[in-house]
């Protein structure tokens, strides 16, 4: 790595060029201040035409290569990403809380439950709630639920209501209990009980019509039991929940991966046998952070769920996921995000698992499938790039981290660095570093929304690195809260 | 009647290379910096007699239109339609404020304060309002990422 002092010399260099061309064109005649603008230099003039064309030609180049039919350029957006603003979110009238429910409604973002603190014995379970109103920057709190604490539990937000249901108790017992909250009246109501316990893995969608709830899988001692891998759908006009047909293919271990098209679910699945790394036993969830060369999956497949005839169908994926997968639809295109290659997971609690970055396992593997043509391409780039990454940092890919605008996907926990890309150029952009005055480690367990113009994030526990500088920990320090936009 | 004419001049011959050295580091557009500079100077005008330091208001205005700029997002629109037409640095200070420009404003303006101005860290965190210890971790975060990207 070079030295700080050759940093300096080279930051001296880049200035000298400041006056290069000042030196040609003099400043601004005997001294004397110019006080119109736009204005144009003497020695712009000066400039030969051989230049002007060599510019002319580089611009010309250059625009042939990064000219996308269809979409932008990948210039302007990840100028857009790059250039955009990190704020920190005003303080909450709840304790930041890991793994709380949450979800964006229009004009408010609601959050819910979570737990305080590592998963462990001393861990909490409160019921306390908040909304976020970005229009004035005010936070309200929620009244008291009528159901128990809880944090990792599954919700969807209707059009008209939010409903919450399932998660885990802070004894680590997976939750049947459900409840819906009506921001409009600022009151919640029980609900039935769910059919089966979804567990902390679990993921959920709102079709416009019911809530369809994928359950996951939690194998270990000391890992909250639930989660059968089944379907379980609830509908608020019928207020009754339907156990829907068991999906094809088997369980892959840790969070469910669904995505919904507009018409049909996507729900990433293990071709055979249900997928456990036999490492992840020795390492019980909040303590010991060990490596855990969790894969590959070769040729996993997709379940695909059609509501309107409560059928299912499989796709093959031609990959390899060798990471911690993350799935998204966009454009009716179905996107997976396969990993890092050969990349290191670290499992922390119950329900994340961490994909560690050293430097030669910063490559993904990701794919969109077209349901028209039925066709898989491959993308482009990867979902960490370049040299954004320090040995031992983890990154989450879990859970709520990834967002979707509907064309850009961000993948960011609300410190640290994150990634996004843009469905419309198929690129990825590294954004800047977050806050100056928040830590650059990650954030596990934060909670993401986008309001159509800000990245949200709140909570989350931050991770620190090891002793050993080779794994995170987890230091149980509570997140406050960030936003982030990207430019105009 | 003072005669602000001549004292604006003088400190413009006094100040304006190395503020306009300092923007260029800190937008990475000459362009841009030498508008930035000039306008610090025109806004300044008048203001400045009889102060101690006027170097220090000077740099504090030339960071702050800096953090307006970036607010206003026009620098990647000017960056990418000037720098590269009229620069023809060596390769490894193009790659130089290409990393620059990826910090974020704070850290970029203390490492072009500390290395490039050479100031300490109080006057930085007097320059940019800051407390010394925030300078301190902004240095290190910034160094830090400028060694290791630019690390072949």
């Amino acid at each position: 790595m070079i030295s700080e002092e050759e940093v300096a010399k080279r930051m001296v260099r880049l200035a000298e060029h400041a006056l290069v061309e000042h030196a040609l064109a003099g400043p601004t005649a005997g001294g004397r201040l110019v006080e119109s603008r736009p204005r144009r230099r003497p020695g712009r003039v000066l400039v030969p035409l051989a230049a002007v064309a060599a510019l002319a030609l580089v611009l010309a180049v250059a625009a042939a290569h990064i000219y996308r039919p269809g979409g932008s350029t990948s210039v302007s957006m990840s100028s857009r990403l790059q250039q955009g603003v990190f704020s920190a979110l005003p303080g909450a009238p709840i304790p930041p809380l890991g793994y709380s429910a949450s979800a964006w409604t229009g004009s408010e973002w609601l959050i819910w439950g979570g737990v305080d603190g590592p998963v462990g014995p001393k861990e909490t379970t409160p019921d306390v709630g908040a909304a976020y109103r970005p229009s004035t920057s005010t936070w309200t709190s929620l009244p008291p639920a009528p159901i128990s604490g809880r944090h990792s539990a599954v919700s969807v937000w209707t059009g008209s209501e939010w409903i919450i249901a399932g998660g885990a108790g802070s004894n680590g017992a997976a939750l049947t209990s459900a409840a819906s909250f009506d921001p409009s009246l600022d009151r919640w109501s029980v609900l039935p009980p769910m059919p089966d316990a979804p567990g902390p893995n679990a993921a959920a969608v709102w079709t416009g019509k019911e809530m369809i709830v994928v359950t996951g899988y939690s194998p270990g001692p000391g890992v909250p039991t639930g989660g059968s891998g089944a379907a379980e759908a609830y509908n608020p006009a019928t207020r009754r929940w339907t156990l829907l047909p068991t999906p094809p293919g088997n369980l892959i271990f840790g969070q469910v991966h669904l995505a919904w098209s507009g018409s049909k679910l996507y729900v990433l699945r293990s071709p055979a046998g249900v997928y456990l790394s036999v490492s992840f036993a020795a390492n019980p969830p909040g303590k010991t952070i060990g490596s855990l060369p969790m894969g590959p999956i070769p040729n996993p497949v997709v379940a695909v769920f059609d509501p309107s005839t409560d059928t299912w169908a499989t796709l093959t994926i031609p990959t390899t996921i060798r990471g911690y997968p993350v799935l998204a639809a966009y454009d009716g295109r179905l996107l997976v995000v396969a990993g890092p290659g050969g990349g290191s997971l670290l499992q922390v609690n119950d329900r994340q698992v961490l994909i560690s970055a050293p430097k030669p396992y910063r490559q993904t593997e990701s794919y969109s499938y077209d349901p028209a043509s039925g066709a898989w391409e491959p993308l482009a780039g990867s979902v960490l790039t370049g040299t954004d990454l320090k040995p031992g940092e983890a990154y989450d890919y879990g859970g709520g981290q990834a967002v979707s605008t509907g064309t850009v996907l961000y993948f960011w926990s609300g410190a640290g660095y994150g990634s996004a890309f843009d469905a419309a150029t198929d690129s990825w952009t590294v954004l800047p570093a977050g806050l100056d005055n928040q830590p650059d480690e990650s954030v596990i367990g934060s909670v993401v929304a986008w309001t159509g113009k800000d990245l949200l994030a709140w909570g989350g526990q931050k991770l620190d690195p090891s002793p050993s500088g080779e794994n995170p920990v987890v230091n149980g320090t509570p997140f406050g809260g960030a936003s982030y936009r990207p430019e105009n | 009647m003072r005669d602000l004419a001549t004292q604006d001049a003088v400190l413009y011959r006094a100040y304006y290379s190395e503020l306009l050295k300092t923007a260029f580091c800190l937008t990475g557009s000459r362009e841009t910096a030498e508008d930035m500079v000039q306008d610090v100077f025109v806004r300044c005008s008048g203001r400045l007699e009889g102060m101690e330091d006027p170097a220090f208001y000077l740099r504090r205005a030339v960071v702050n239109a800096t953090r307006s700029l970036f607010r206003r997002r026009l620098v990647a629109q000017r960056w990418a339609t000037t720098v590269s037409a009229w620069d023809e640095m060596p390769d490894e200070l193009v790659e130089l404020r290409d990393v620059l420009m990826r910090l974020p404003v704070r850290q970029r303006s203390v490492v072009v304060l500390r290395y490039v101005v050479g100031l300490d860290d109080d006057e930085i965190a007097a320059t940019l309002e800051c407390s010394r210890s925030t300078v301190r971790s902004s240095a290190r975060r910034g160094l830090g990422r400028l060694r290791k990207e630019l690390t072949p």
